[in-house]
């Protein structure tokens, strides 16, 4: 499975919970159309850490790394770049 | 039966309920310390319907909302982990006195578990439930601060832990998902270490986590290990599928049944129970 369909798997599974009134593309507005709060971000963050092996400090704590499931899978392949993995 | 009522905490009317069985099935009660801000409404009908469960079991249960939370006196910024051990040891002994009770167990979520362990170790305590422990106090308040930042992303704002603890030092206060953090209370957090507070409870201790928890468990195995190591017998469970102090286990009426059975066996198999 790629970054990309993990990270949707987790959005739409754990998060939306199945109740998928619109369909998350790469490039579905995440923040703007507030399928995330900052409990969702939270717990995406735990996740990603956990699954990719990646710390998301601060730096990258930022609206746009969050903007879409495209902006996450890119952050993401950044820090495991980052991190030599 | 359940009587609700309000007992004197330090110059604060404090709101209990008090749980009563039909049939008594042992000299001990249980106190119920609750969590830290949202997570303490959040958890609400959880621990409701586990004090039932207890009370149909034959244990009476004291609930009981510390100053500053819930139908008690004060608000949130009145509270810091010193005053909800305070508050908790108030009620423990108004509890040995209503549910004429000679051994007293702890019952903490979350935070609630660090006032618990403080408290067993003050009340003498007969056992000690830990759900879902704060382990690490710092790593909690990591987790607070990353929440005011992840409020602000959403809010199109980038602000770092760092000037959320800045702000703190400035202001005295910072909020965080609607509740005011205070700096004594973040100090208190950031200093809990929850395995040195179990450290002189020598008493069954019963510890449990979340099924699937992403950062693992080699955390609680710890605490349970270091129960273990000094003479306290110990049970750790992982039950419960979701984190029931969050808005969407609420919203979806989510109760831990896995967990509300193995902790009512835990509380069956142990020694008062002749």
């Amino acid at each position: 499975m790629s970054v990309e369909q993990t990270i949707t798997q987790f959005i739409v599974t754990q998060i939306m919970r199945g109740q998928t009134q619109v369909s998350v593309g790469l490039d579905y507005p995440l923040i703007e159309e507030r399928v995330l709060d900052s409990m969702d971000l939270h717990r995406l963050v735990v996740f990603l850490e956990a699954q990719f092996g990646i710390l998301v400090d601060d730096e990258h704590l930022l609206p746009d790394n969050f903007a879409s499931v495209r902006a996450i899978a890119e952050m993401v392949t950044r820090l495991r770049g980052a991190d030599g993995s | 039966m359940e009587e609700a009522f309000f007992f004197e905490s330090v110059g604060y009317r404090l709101f209990a309920v008090a749980h009563r069985p039909d049939r008594p099935a042992a000299g001990v009660g249980v106190v119920v310390c609750h969590p830290y801000g949202e997570e303490k409404q959040l958890s609400y009908p959880v621990l409701v319907r586990f004090a039932r469960l207890l009370a149909q079991d034959g244990f009476p249960v004291l609930r009981f909302d510390c100053r500053g939370y819930g139908d008690s006196e004060g608000v949130l910024e009145d509270a810091t982990v010193e005053t909800q051990i305070a508050d908790a040891v108030v009620a423990t002994r108004l509890a040995r006195e209503r549910l004429k009770v000679d051994g007293i167990v702890f019952l903490g979520l979350r935070l609630g578990t660090s006032i618990a362990a403080r408290a067993a170790a003050r009340e003498a305590a007969a056992g000690l439930i830990l759900w879902c422990p704060i382990v690490n106090g710092r790593q909690y308040l990591d987790e607070m601060l990353r929440k005011k930042v992840f409020a602000e992303i959403l809010a199109k704002r980038r602000v770092t832990r760092q000037e959320v603890l800045e702000e703190l030092a400035r202001e005295s206060r910072v909020e965080i998902e609607g509740n005011f953090l205070t700096r004594q209370m973040s100090e208190e957090i950031g200093a809990i270490d929850l395995v040195a507070e179990v450290s002189t409870f020598h008493q069954p201790v019963f510890v449990s986590a979340l099924k699937n928890h992403p950062n693992g468990y080699a955390s609680y195995e710890g605490l349970a290990n270091a129960c273990a190591s000094h003479g306290a017998p110990c049970e750790f469970a992982v039950a419960g599928e979701r984190p029931f102090w969050e808005r969407d286990a609420m919203y979806d009426q989510y109760y831990p049944q896995d967990l509300f059975e193995r902790t009512r066996g835990w509380m069956r198999a142990q020694p008062w129970i002749s």
